[in-house]
């Protein structure tokens, strides 16, 4: 509203200055018909005077004011564009700020993703990288552990080394002195002698007076062993009872229970075999050894098993009992 | 009637008996001697053998083993069984066995 005011105004104030300027322009075109005769200047009317110096002024005033209004307008337009460039700027600035910052969030939100990114790369190439270490850490553990007792071994080897070549040092150091030097050369002759005088004395006073006394004793234990052997081979061994013939038991008076009374064999075979005539002719004596026979009743068990089945193959056979 | 007549003859046989299965490559692995008379006055010697000879029972009681103690035994007969136990079986009363030449 105020812009549309004063650019009215401004043209209805150009418009009356450019109707003073053309006026102005006719009078100077013809000055002798509207300029004063100099000779007569005190004949000038002094209003007019004052009109002419009122309408200079004027116009001095108003082309003063045209040229104000002038920059003014031109203020006003250049304060409208500064004005405009101003909030232009402003909002140029603000959005170059807001643009700033968003590029900024833009940065940070990137720089956030790919530092997030980042994290998540380095937390698996961490997590390989632990894998890895932890191979690698069992790897080195049992290399360790193969190297410590491959060091061991070694240690072991070099103390037995050791130990070995100080037992040979000491050996030399021990046989040294006594070939070292002629003393020691002639001191160990002589110990060596003496070393040999006393075995010999040894076996003159105390080997050699046993000899026939050790003879004998191996002649009479060769004797006694001859003997022992003899006898072992005439007479059967006691401990293969089993093995032996029965009838090389001492049996002649051995008694036996016969139907729960004490019998002597000999007396038996005596009195009994004789009166029996169905057995083959052996002749018998007292000194015979006899086996011990058990005479049991044929009811028994399993005697009567043994008589059913041996009396039916016999009756089989077509033999006839008595 | 007591068995004890048949005494003497079980002894002989029983001094004959391991000799005998020797001479067969036998062992003489005998535990006991029985001597028993049935009511049929049969006597029977029994000759108990050890439960080791079962390696090679065949042996035992195979008919040349048996031939062998007969014929030791002047003909007597000689069973060998091996149900309820193991043992052979020398029939000492027969009328009709041949009598020893000596």
């Amino acid at each position: 509203m105020n812009k549309t005011f004063q650019r009215t105004i401004s043209i209805l104030i150009l418009t009356y200055l450019a109707l003073m300027l053309v006026g102005c322009a006719d009078t100077l075109a013809n000055p002798s018909e509207f300029a004063p005769d100099p000779g007569n200047i005190d004949s000038v009317d002094p209003a007019y005077a004052y009109s002419q110096a009122t309408i200079e002024a004027g116009q001095r005033q108003l082309l003063d004011l045209s040229i104000k209004a002038t920059e003014i307008q031109l203020n006003m337009e250049q304060a409208e564009d500064a004005a405009a460039l101003s909030t232009l700027e402003s909002a140029q600035r603000q959005k170059l700020e807001m643009d700033f910052q968003a590029t900024l969030v833009s940065q940070n939100i990137a720089e956030a993703a790919a530092t997030q990114e980042f994290l998540t790369q380095q937390t698996g190439v961490a997590m390989e990288a632990t894998e890895v270490a932890q191979s690698h850490a069992a790897t080195i553990t049992q290399l360790a552990y193969q190297a410590v007792g491959t060091q061991t071994a070694q240690a072991q080897t070099i103390l037995d080394s050791r130990v070995q070549q100080t037992a040979q040092a000491v050996a030399a150091l021990t046989a040294y002195p006594l070939t070292a030097t002629p003393l020691a050369v002639t001191q160990a002759a002589l110990l060596m002698q003496q070393y040999d005088r006393e075995q010999q004395s040894f076996l003159d006073q105390v080997v050699k007076p046993l000899l026939p006394f050790i003879a004998i004793f191996i002649l009479v234990l060769f004797i006694g062993l001859v003997v022992i052997a003899n006898r072992r081979a005439t007479r059967p061994l006691p401990w293969f009872p089993r093995l032996r013939d029965r009838r090389d038991n001492d049996n002649s008076k051995q008694t036996r229970i016969i139907d729960g009374v004490e019998v002597n064999p000999n007396r038996l075979e005596h009195e009994s075999f004789q009166s029996e005539g169905t057995l083959p002719d052996v002749t018998y004596s007292a000194d015979d050894n006899l086996a011990c026979i058990e005479i049991v009743k044929a009811t028994e068990i399993p005697i009567a098993h043994w008589v059913s089945e041996v009396e039916g193959r016999l009756d089989a056979e077509g033999r006839q009992p008595l | 009637m007591s068995a004890n007549r048949y005494l003497p003859a079980g002894n002989k046989i029983a001094q004959l008996f391991p000799d005998v299965l020797r001479e067969q490559g036998l062992e003489p692995l005998i535990n006991r001697y029985i001597l028993t008379e049935t009511e049929r006055g049969n006597a029977w010697l029994f000759v108990v053998m050890d439960d080791r000879i079962i390696e090679s029972i065949e042996s035992y009681a195979a008919e040349k083993a048996l031939s062998s103690l007969s014929t030791a035994f002047q003909g007597h007969p000689v069973f060998f069984s091996n149900s309820n136990g193991l043992y052979y079986a020398v029939l000492l009363s027969s009328s009709n066995l041949p009598r020893s030449t000596n």
